[in-house]
């Protein structure tokens, strides 16, 4: 009789404490969303790698790559002026690798007809910083290729269980919280319009800085492995891989880099367009068409750049 | 492997699980194979040094029960070897180049142990494996408490699993935790802080606060976190520490702070140089030329003196730490000198009966030991001049304006949890808690850590300040 | 020859009922008064209490010191 009473008595008492580590949880949970930043305004590129998930997924061209395509693109003109569906998926200072998990994730849900990726981050062997891959890897669904980006993108001082987890990197942010993470606790507004962020301000370029020669013009052989892998992976699975260098003034487009990547493309059979040889066709004009003296364009200046490479994308997928 | 990680955690359940489910009698291996884990974390040279001390004890205290003769030599030689390796590794006198972890404290249990078996307190341990897993008990292994064999070791074999001491083993290392991550991380910096201004008299007034608070939440935090892990093999370890802010005064301050290395000394130095022949006959002459009560403080003060210095030493061998274990010598002698007259005092003015002045004695306390403790962090040069820039040099104005390197917002997060744990140490300690108020309790310490405590990026953890003794 | 009461009493030590009272508990006896006593006792009746007999329970009551004091003075 006793044993039973004993019994029953522990039941009740670990139903009780179970119940106390759900709430626990729950609380962690709600803490760890009202502690992640909430990207919008400022910290607006943050929120463009989980934006994708909630597109049709039928597009036909997906872009990848850095701030080099997902300000100098945009899928709405090529769809008006070309009838092409298309989706960038960018994020700053996005590595060649993060490009290829990106292309493996979007692979889960699709298979477009024609991937087109930037060669500007090409002579990357690392990450930009810790920033950067939070701000690319948050809002990434968890999938194998997630942890393997983690794994290849993480710096010294991070762990996978702080992406698990974010909370454990966020949570300092208890003394910084501000009104717009109490009002987005639910959900940010979208930012971008299908992976294409708009400037409308005007900044025109005045001045570039000096062009110093480099010591080392080789191209990151990290870079270069990962995008063998998204040769490949293109020919797997059969679809046309296209190679960009946008029209940023700067930072400067090297003659050697652009030699190699020249080299790669006939090596390879793939299409290289190299934006800057064109500028003049684009119609583009730096004292219009930038909204931060040359680095990047705005709006006009997408425009312009979209009709003119939606010709040669469009010839592409005949 | 640090004591507030995944790690450690980790480590801990997986021995626990294996103790509770391993047949009692040899339930020690669980335990020791958990030292050995984590003792060499810390290195190899580290593990060599620490199992190479265990094993000249256990051979030490064997060879001990089974002569009859020359057994004080053997004691005396085997203590000599291990002040010698204490101080080489310590101090670096013949440059190894590491410190073994916790060196200090398990040196101190293991003489301990040895002692008590040239004493015929207990036979030697024949299982050199158990003893392993006792003295290198891996929670004690970072800074103490120091342990005596026969309180550690027959548990081992009797313990049930309770689960009521099993949640209260958990609330403490969880409590252990929220000290460490929440407050002593956010009072170290503000202390290293304060430790730069070295000019600014209200800057070190300052830190005598700050200083007495971040070492008591770092020491006895990492002191939670080993009596609460030995609670979940139920084992209890010994305190060290008994609300030490409320003591009357410094003699009083010294049974309430670091009590298992008080006790220590006390068993092993201080009883034996007052009973030592040396004394006892130097004694018999003081009462022959000076009467009976000099006779009562003449071994009583030598002892004082030899216990202070051994405490310096055991600090570190620079001028600063003997100076500082001189000083409370001083303190300790002086007030045992006005012992009489303190008692006369206090029976004639009723007042100090009062709440008010028990107030003010253990503000008095908290003073002197804070500018005793300024030596832990000066040198002598640095010590006097500290004192001097606090007389000439303070500003009340100031101190609401001193950048102490956290934001306010950390300052009153600090401050409302040391409030906290003011009142919850006002609470007597009998109260029985419900297991269920318990984990509600852990509960809540977890979730204030995970938010509010210091880890991560962006914040260098700072080691347990005691564990580089 | 001195009385362990007399002792108590030159030692300033002694209270009423002391003979009643637990001197560990009462904080009577701490291990600087417990070294002084010990001393005084061993030069008063000429007996040396050995180390390991200094314990709490040894020194818990009077009756307790008696008991020791007389068994160290059959040795």
């Amino acid at each position: 009789m006793k044993e039973k009473n004993l019994f029953t008595l522990n039941i009740k008492m670990l139903i009780k404490i179970f119940g106390i580590f759900v709430a626990l949880i729950v609380l962690l949970l709600m803490a760890q969303r009202l502690l992640m930043p909430k990207y919008t305004g400022k910290m607006a590129e943050g929120a463009l790698t989980g934006e994708y998930y909630e597109s049709k997924k039928n597009h036909d061209v997906i872009f990848f790559g850095d701030s080099e395509v997902y300000y100098n693109f945009s899928p709405e003109v090529l769809n008006e002026e070309y009838g092409i569906n298309a989706y960038i998926r960018g994020n700053a200072n996005q590595t060649m690798w993060q490009s290829y998990y990106l292309l493996m994730d979007t692979l889960r849900y699709e298979t477009p007809k024609a991937v087109v990726v930037s060669v500007a981050s090409l002579m990357k062997e690392e990450v930009e910083g810790e920033a950067y891959n939070r701000m690319m890897l948050d809002t990434m669904e968890w999938s194998e290729y997630k942890y393997s980006c983690i794994k290849e993108s993480m710096t010294e001082e991070e762990n996978v269980i702080s992406y698990v987890f974010p909370i454990f990197r966020y949570h300092s942010r208890w003394n910084e919280l501000s009104k717009d993470d109490f009002k987005y606790f639910f959900g940010e507004p979208n930012v971008s319009k299908d992976g294409y962020l708009a400037r409308k301000e005007v900044v025109p370029l005045t001045r570039l800085p000096a062009v110093k020669p480099l010591s080392d013009y080789e191209l990151s052989q990290k870079a270069l492995e990962y995008l063998d892998k998204i040769k490949e992976i293109c020919e797997e699975k059969d679809i046309k891989l296209v190679l960009v260098k946008s029209p940023s003034q700067y930072p400067y487009w090297y003659e050697e880099w652009d030699a190699a990547v020249v080299d790669y493309a006939s090596k390879n059979e793939i299409l290289y367009v190299n934006l800057l040889e064109a500028v003049d066709e684009i119609g583009l004009d730096f004292s219009v068409d930038t909204f931060d003296g040359g680095k990047h364009l705005n709006m006009d200046g997408a425009t312009k750049n979209t009709k003119y490479f939606g010709e040669l994308l469009q010839k592409e997928l005949e | 492997m640090s004591f507030v990680s995944f790690e450690y955690i980790l480590l801990l359940l997986a021995c626990v699980i294996m103790f509770y489910v391993l047949p009692k009698k040899v339930r020690f291996i669980s335990v020791f194979i958990g030292n050995i884990v984590f003792c060499y974390s810390f290195g190899f040279t580290n593990f060599v040094i620490v199992y190479g001390s265990i094993l000249i004890t256990y051979l030490a205290a064997v060879v001990l029960s089974k002569i009859i003769k020359y057994r004080k030599s053997l004691c005396l030689i085997y203590v000599a070897i291990m002040i010698f390796m204490l101080f080489n590794f310590k101090y670096q006198i013949f440059g190894v180049g590491i410190v073994p972890m916790a060196i200090s404290f398990y040196t101190l249990t293991c003489i301990g142990y040895v002692i008590d078996v040239y004493r015929g307190k207990y036979k030697a341990e024949i299982n050199v494996f158990k003893l392993a897993a006792v003295f290198n008990f891996f929670p004690i292994m970072v800074q103490g408490p120091i342990c005596r064999y026969d309180e550690v070791s027959s548990d081992f074999v009797k313990v049930k699993f309770d689960f009521e001491k099993f949640t209260s083993g958990v609330k403490r290392i969880v409590y252990g935790v929220f000290k460490k991550l929440v407050i002593a991380e956010r009072l170290g910096i503000a202390f290293e802080n304060l430790s730069k201004m070295n000019d600014d008299g209200t800057a070190i007034f300052l830190n005598i606060f700050v200083y007495a608070l971040y070492l008591f939440t770092d020491f006895s935090a990492g002191i939670d976190i080993a009596i609460g892990s030995g609670k979940l093999f139920g084992i209890k370890l010994p305190e060290n520490f008994n609300k030490p802010f409320f003591a009357t005064s410094i003699s009083d301050y010294w049974r309430r702070w670091h009590m298992s290395l008080g006790l220590w000394l006390r068993d092993y130095v201080f009883y034996p140089v007052s009973f030592s022949k040396v004394v006892v006959s130097a004694n018999k002459v003081i009462r022959g030329k000076f009467g009976n009560a000099a006779a009562r403080k003449f071994p009583v003060y030598i002892a004082t003196v030899v216990v202070w210095f051994v405490t310096g030493i055991w600090h570190g061998a620079t001028a600063n730490f003997i100076l500082w274990g001189m000083l409370n010598c001083v303190v300790v002698i002086i007030s045992l000198e006005l012992a009489p007259l303190y008692k006369k005092f206090n029976k004639r003015f009723k007042f100090t009966e009062g709440r008010v002045y028990g107030v003010f004695r253990c503000v008095r306390t908290f003073m002197l030991m804070g500018v005793l403790r300024m030596l832990d962090y000066n040198t002598v040069g640095g010590y006097f001049k500290s004192l001097w820039l606090m007389i000439s040099d303070f500003h009340i104005s100031k101190i609401f304006d001193m950048s102490l390197g956290i934001a306010t917002a950390d300052v009153v997060l600090v401050l409302v949890c040391m409030f906290s744990l003011f009142v919850i140490s006002l609470i007597k300690k009998d109260r029985k808690r419900g297991i269920i108020a318990s984990y509600a309790m852990i509960a809540i310490m977890i979730f204030a850590t995970v938010i509010f405590g210091m880890y991560g990026i962006g914040y260098e953890g700072k080691e347990f300040i005691y564990i580089k003794y | 020859m001195r009385t362990l009461m007399d002792i108590l009493d030159e030692m300033d030590l002694y209270e009423e009922n002391i003979d009643k009272m637990d001197l560990v508990e009462e904080g009577i006896l701490d291990s600087y008064s417990l070294v002084a006593l010990v001393g005084e006792i061993n030069a008063e009746y000429k007996i040396t209490i050995p180390l390991w007999e200094i314990t709490p329970d040894n020194f818990r009551t009077i009756e307790s010191i008696e008991t020791l004091i007389n068994k160290q003075k059959e040795k």
